[in-house]
């Protein structure tokens, strides 16, 4: 272990995946400070979801992660999912059948036992989502695309996570909607929590984080401040450099 | 992360229990006259309606592990075959109660299922299907082969029915009832696990197997505990065929037995509540409907299955849902 990734609330070191032959993922660092937002840009086929699924243990892969100090790499992902490090798959991963109450009731699913925990949770995501309030007994599969994803979110926020990790939250989404949902993630980060965001739509995702790693070709290509990317021209050099 | 205040002191969302709608109530209502109806006017009626009790008792676990987990078992016929076989065994030939004998053979099939299940599961999709179905051929080839235990194709005879200390179901019209009583035992056992935080998190893996990973839940141990009740359920009900029919022989726990419950769970409604129920005594009852067309039976048999499955794909449990208002429909 690297003695800095202790000060990280993650890190991953030469992270590297493959799908067959193809080399989906080269290896890879990046490192989430406490309370801090950061967010993967890249274009189609980059390997950002890849990052996302070797880093918790959705697909195999190889190199090393380092969570608040300790090394997780051999943890599988419901281990991690207890340690914090919850995330918000793309396409959302909605059980359709169920209603809202219980997707909910399945984020909350680690806190077992604690009803005052889930009851704390569930307050805090009817706060930033009312929506879910008023649709509690509907079925997932029945609301609208601004709403799912809004449920994905707050299912996730149920499991008290330490790190949140998103994978596109906004695909598919109106603008207003999308930018809402951004906006309440941007929210959460600055009551504390980390997050590390996978999105496609640049300008809003760089105006929440603080920090960017450009993602292109199964590698990083860079990683900077925010405010160091002033348009669309220097993304598109990074992309393509 | 900082909690921000609560509003109310009360659960937020009160704890989900599922519910049936007005339909299904109804239909649970034409299966119970039905179950009456066999009972007062006896005969071969009676025997019918005891194995689609049985059946429904069979698909009940089924249900739990095809349709609240979503995995595919074509082997439950193979833990029948160790519930039916363990009673005749124990009862028959070692005097055993038929109660001790049932509970033994669930236990036996539940370690047998643990022992299967651990490396099997790890398969998905079609690959587990093939896997539980093989589990099923090789069990009902013991069953023919291993004549020292099973006595082959002779099968068992003279299993005494149904009892406990000393006390033994000999009315057929009584054996119903206490398989009806079973049924409803099996049923309100499997929907309190249903809506148990287990349950959930079987629903959950169901809809997506590494979104449930992704938020806590030990996909394979749940997967393996499913097929172990699953095995339970199916164990149980190869006993109370032993104990009710009083005989049995290798053939009635072979592969067709699968199919059958499958058929039954489909009529029903995989995943649903009620379904399984609905689909044993449905799916038992159509083939006595037929008997009126002779040797066109198995055609008129097989084409009204066929449109259940074209016009309700999601069984016949689920057909109240074309009666709701649109907007209610998510609800």
């Amino acid at each position: 272990m690297v003695a800095t990734d202790a000060a990280h609330l993650i890190a991953v070191r030469d992270l590297a995946a493959r799908y067959g032959h193809i080399e989906a993922l080269r290896p890879t660092n990046l490192h989430v400070a406490p309370g801090e937002f950061v967010t993967i840009l890249g274009p189609n086929g980059a390997g950002k979801t890849t990052l996302l699924r070797a880093m918790t243990r959705l697909i195999a892969s190889s190199g090393q992660v380092v969570f608040k100090g300790r090394d997780v790499t051999g943890l599988r992902t419901h281990q991690l999912a207890d340690l914090g490090i919850i995330m918000v798959q793309e396409g959302r991963g909605l059980f359709g059948e169920m209603s809202v109450r219980e997707n909910l009731q399945i984020g909350a699913y680690k806190l077992a036992g604690s009803q005052a925990d889930q009851d704390r949770q569930l307050e805090k995501v009817f706060s930033l989502f009312p929506r879910l309030k008023e649709r509690v007994s509907q079925t997932a599969s029945s609301m609208s695309g601004g709403e799912q994803q809004m449920l994905a979110v707050g299912r996730a926020l149920m499991a008290d996570p330490k790190l949140l990790i998103l994978d596109e939250p906004s695909l598919g989404l109106a603008p207003r909607v999308a930018t809402e949902i951004l906006s309440t993630l941007g929210a959460l980060n600055k009551e504390g929590l980390g997050i590390l965001l996978v999105e496609q739509k640049a300008p809003l995702a760089l105006k929440l984080a603080q920090r960017v790693y450009i993602l292109s070709s199964g590698s990083v290509r860079a990683e900077l401040p925010t405010h160091e990317i002033k348009s669309h021209h220097d993304l598109a050099l990074y992309y393509f450099s | 992360m900082t909690s921000l205040s609560i509003t109310s002191l009360k659960p937020a969302v009160p704890a989900a229990r599922a519910q049936l709608d007005w339909f299904q109530i109804g239909l649970l209502a034409v299966c119970g006259v039905l179950t009456a109806g066999a009972l007062i006017y006896g005969g071969y009626l009676l025997t019918v309606f005891q194995l689609a009790m049985i059946y429904g008792i069979f698909c009940i676990g089924l249900n739990f592990f095809m349709g609240y987990t979503g995995q595919a078992s074509f082997g439950q016929n193979a833990f029948a075959c160790i519930g039916g076989y363990g009673s005749a065994i124990l009862c028959v030939q070692y005097g055993w109660e038929p109660a001790l004998a049932l509970i033994a053979s669930m236990a036996v099939a539940g370690v047998a299922a643990l022992i299967i299940g651990y490396p099997t599961l790890r398969l998905r999709g079609h690959y587990l299907a093939m896997a539980t179905f093989s589990l099923g051929l090789i069990t009902y080839d013991i069953s023919i082969q291993w004549t020292s235990l099973t006595q082959g194709y002779m099968g068992y005879s003279g299993i005494p029915p149904l009892g406990i200390a000393g006390f033994e179901i000999e009315s057929e019209r009584w054996k119903l009832v206490a398989l009806v009583v079973l049924l409803g035992l099996a049923f309100w056992i499997s929907q309190r696990m249903r809506d148990s935080r287990f349950g959930r998190g079987l629903r959950a893996i169901s809809g997506s197997e590494n979104g449930a990973a992704a938020l806590g839940i030990r996909v394979p141990r749940f997967k393996l505990i499913a097929f172990v009740i699953a095995a339970l359920y199916a164990s149980a009900a190869g006993s109370l065929f032993a104990h009710t029919v009083g005989f049995i022989s290798p053939e009635v726990f072979g592969p067709q037995m699968s199919i059958i419950t499958f058929t039954m769970l489909y009529v029903g409604g995989v995943g649903t509540m009620i379904g399984p129920i609905v689909g044993a005594i449905v799916a038992s009852l159509l083939p006595e409907v037929f008997r009126g067309v002779g040797r066109f039976q198995d055609i008129a048999y097989a084409v009204v299955l066929l449109g259940m499955l074209i016009y309700a794909p999601k069984g016949l449990s689920t057909l109240g849902k074309l009666f709701r208002p649109r907007k209610e429909k998510g609800a």
